[in-house]
């Protein structure tokens, strides 16, 4: 497959692996098969939390025995103190929901810059515990709230309370104490806007704020449900034992509200997946594999076959999803042991050997394993994940309309084949809704809906344009063509980006009958880092985020750096 | 008077423009020109909210005649929104030779973030002239306002300004900014225009739920 390199450099490595195409990779199928890797956003956290060792802190714990009351946890970095401000409510079983239509939950947070004084702290009382109702303000950079998993929350506090500690095979069933419902960021009801904060190194990446935020809302969880043990019981109740503790994560559960985020943000998207696909092909590049390197990833799939057992779900096309991961995992391993890295360029034909025999699942899963052993090559394409969607919004108006007509061709080559005269090619509208002011899908058929769509298929809307563009002339340039044609102005601009930016544009059918919504969620929280996606509905997903990292009196480089699988237990 | 982050107002007013007619290409520039305007200490919101309200808007919305270089409304005058993204978009085609002049626009300050854009696309200094009042942007980003700019301008003309030397204009703001009472109620009521009527099927449909989280 690879004997006629003839460009190796002196290491007699591949430079000019190509990317995989944006036709190939940018289709939702497989962007609902993504997982983790070295450069999701929870990883780059945790290593750099370790390698500048940030301390971590609790002040404040004014919480009463019935779990109402507040917490303050700091965190200080070389340059800055961040505060997570919890509050700690007793939720009413009946009030429990995870939609957006909740008005309580069972805690509510904000991530504060800097340390709160008593000010701060009632401010935040007036307004944190009411979420989207109340303002927060430009001291506050995340707004997030979170609910219990009832059933294993109330049985750790009581094994707790009873002075034992819960049984693992218990807590891996659910994964996390609680999950969270929503964190908000980026200039949400007032918070501070992203652009005030990006150019501060530790927040400059991608989501790094928000990540910050929920792993320290997973030390929060812990310390309730040893508080309410404790409360419960203060002669039995014992502590909650750090290495059970690691197992649990922070579950979290999302609807269509961050569907629309990856269409809105091409730039982002575009920069996410080309750092994963350099990723993947600096290491395809490789013409040889080491012993060392393959001992990390014969270890690290042994562990993700651990992980894939432990990924529960009742979705039925997921669960099929997911038991064909277990196989590939098992083929992945035997294929291995037979000595499938023996030969040149082993990565690239290990990748070749995936993309032809295994799931869309499992070929992902097998590429994420694939940067497992080469931090060394890869982590600091962590630093190209972020995107200046500002700089990329002015449409080029000198552009002839031959050139449009081009690239549209180049590359929206999977809309000329779709028929958007029938109406199962848009029978689903993306709109806003008066209620919560949160995206939703609906049918087009639906009258009440119809008038209200917002701009997320861009397939037909460029569609749209193409056939507009027929009766222009080559010449005419798209100032032109704009200023007669105002409302073919957003797909103008998005196919211009796409042509800079090749993996901006789903290449797929986002308004279709056969449109999966949790496809893209699954991409978005892959690059979050997220594990074990159990989706209950086509458009409703739930997570684990941080299941298996180390708390920060373990968190060391070292540890940074390997708990995303789960350890192999001794013999 | 409220604070609202910047990407709140991006997003408000995006949407009252959406729901005042604009297209969402144009509503997304309307929202990109308020955030340029607000961080650099310009009223854009209520100027926004002004000319959506116009009774003359309406109008503006049928694209504009661009014969010999004179831009003038296929309605009855220009909306700076409209009028303001072509000036962005033909920023590369402005040259030595001539000039563009824009006729009947309504709140014109708004033009001043494309004007900006512009310069910096074209990469001379360019000049936004209302005989009344002018604006200067460079390709830097800098800019300077010189008089008054009016709520409409019967004629504006944009060209290329070579004789200007080096000069610096206002710096950016990155914090939240105060909005008056009257202009954000008059943008969320457009803005609300953008948002469907909830039903139950759709409540329960859309969002993908109905199902319990007591587990």
């Amino acid at each position: 497959m690879r004997e006629l390199h003839t460009h190796s450099d002196v290491n007699g490595n591949d430079p000019g692996t190509a990317l995989r195409s944006p036709e190939t990779v940018m289709r939702l199928a497989r962007m609902g098969s993504m997982h983790q890797s070295r450069l999701s956003f929870m990883r780059v956290l945790l290593r750099r939390l370790a390698s500048e060792n940030w301390k971590f802190s609790r002040p404040v714990w004014n919480i009463d025995s019935t779990g109402e009351g507040h917490a303050v946890y700091a965190v200080m970095g070389p340059a800055r103190t961040y505060s997570l401000v919890a509050f700690a409510h007793d939720l009413p079983d009946e009030m429990r929901s995870d939609r957006v239509i909740a008005t309580a939950w069972d805690a509510t947070f904000a991530l504060f810059d800097g340390t709160p004084d008593e000010g701060d702290i009632a401010r935040l009382a007036l307004n944190v515990p009411r979420q989207e109702a109340g303002r927060v303000s430009g001291r506050e950079l995340v707004l997030a709230r979170a609910n219990r998993s009832v059933r294993l929350f109330d049985y750790v506090r009581r094994c707790l309370g009873e002075g034992i500690q819960p049984d693992a095979r218990e807590l891996d069933s659910v994964g996390y104490l609680m999950r969270t419902t929503a964190v908000y960021g980026s200039g949400k009801f007032g918070a501070a806007d992203r652009e005030s904060i990006c150019e501060r190194p530790e927040l400059a990446g991608p989501f790094q704020v928000e990540m910050l935020a929920v792993y320290l809302i997973r030390l929060f969880t812990f310390d309730i449900v040893e508080h309410l043990a404790q409360c419960d019981s203060p002669s039995t109740a014992v502590k909650f034992a750090t290495t059970l503790r690691e197992t649990l994560g922070v579950g979290n559960s999302t609807g269509l509200g961050m569907a629309p985020f990856l269409i809105n943000h091409p730039v982002l998207i575009n920069n996410w997946i080309t750092a994963r696909e350099t990723a993947i092909a600096r290491v395809r590049s490789l013409r040889q594999a080491y012993a060392t390197e393959i001992a990390i990833f014969g270890d690290r799939l042994r562990r993700a076959r651990l992980s894939a057992d432990l990924w529960h779900t009742d979705h039925p096309a997921k669960s099929i999803a997911v038991d064909t991961l277990r196989t590939d995992l098992a083929r992945l391993e035997q294929h291995v042991a037979a000595g499938a890295l023996a030969s040149t360029f082993p990565w690239d034909v290990l990748a070749v050997w995936a993309g032809e025999e295994l799931s869309l699942e499992g070929q992902e899963a097998a590429l994420s394993l694939i940067l497992e052993p080469y931090g060394a090559l890869i982590d600091s394409l962590a630093e190209t994940m972020k995107a200046d969607e500002q700089a990329q919004f002015p449409i080029n108006g000198a552009m002839r309309l031959r050139e449009l007509k081009q690239l549209i061709r180049e590359n929206y080559n999977f809309a000329a084949s779709i028929d958007f005269s029938q109406p199962a090619s848009q029978s689903r509208i993306w709109y806003t809704s008066q209620e919560k002011l949160e995206p939703r899908l609906g049918e087009r058929s639906e009258p009440v809906i119809a008038g209200y769509e917002q701009p997320l298929g861009t397939a037909r809307d460029v569609m749209a344009l193409l056939q507009c563009l027929a009766t222009w002339p080559d010449e005419d340039t798209v100032a032109k063509l704009l200023m007669a044609e105002p409302g073919h102005r957003h797909a103008v601009r998005r196919a211009q980006i796409v042509q800079r930016f090749p993996y901006a544009e789903i290449r797929d059918n986002t308004v279709g009958d056969g449109l999966f919504p949790i496809d893209l969620l699954r991409c978005k929280l892959s690059f979050f880092g997220a594990t074990h996606f159990d989706p209950k509905t086509d458009r409703w997903v739930r997570i684990a985020m941080y299941r298996g990292a180390p708390t920060p009196e373990n968190l060391t480089p070292l540890t940074a750096e390997d708990w995303v699988y789960p350890r192999l237990s001794a013999g | 008077m409220a604070v609202l982050s910047l990407n709140e107002l991006e997003a408000l007013c995006r949407k009252a423009a959406r729901g005042a007619g604009l297209s969402w290409g144009l509503a997304e520039e309307a929202g990109k020109a308020v955030r340029w305007l607000t961080t650099h200490q310009l009223q854009g919101a209520p100027a926004l909210a002004r000319m959506l309200q116009s009774a003359d808007f309406a109008s503006s919305l049928g694209g504009i005649d661009s014969a010999g270089g004179r831009w003038i409304s296929n309605g009855k005058c220009l909306n700076s929104i409209s009028a303001g993204a072509s000036i962005s978009d033909h920023a590369r085609l402005i040259t030595d030779s001539g000039e563009i002049t824009l006729h009947d626009v309504l709140e014109p300050l708004l033009l001043v973030p494309f004007l900006s854009r512009a310069a910096a696309l074209n990469g001379h200094d360019l000049l936004l002239d209302f005989e009344i009042a002018s604006v200067l942007a460079s390709p830097a980003e800098s800019f300077v306002i010189d008089g008054e700019i009016p709520q409409t301008a019967a004629r504006a003309a944009v060209r290329i300004c070579q004789e200007t030397g080096a000069w610096q204009g206002p710096t950016t703001v990155l914090e939240a900014q105060e909005i008056d009472a009257t202009t954000l109620e008059q943008l969320e009521a457009l803005a609300f225009l953008t948002y469907a009527p909830s039903t139950e099927s759709s409540r329960l449909a859309g969002a993908g739920a109905g199902l319990s989280d007591n587990d």
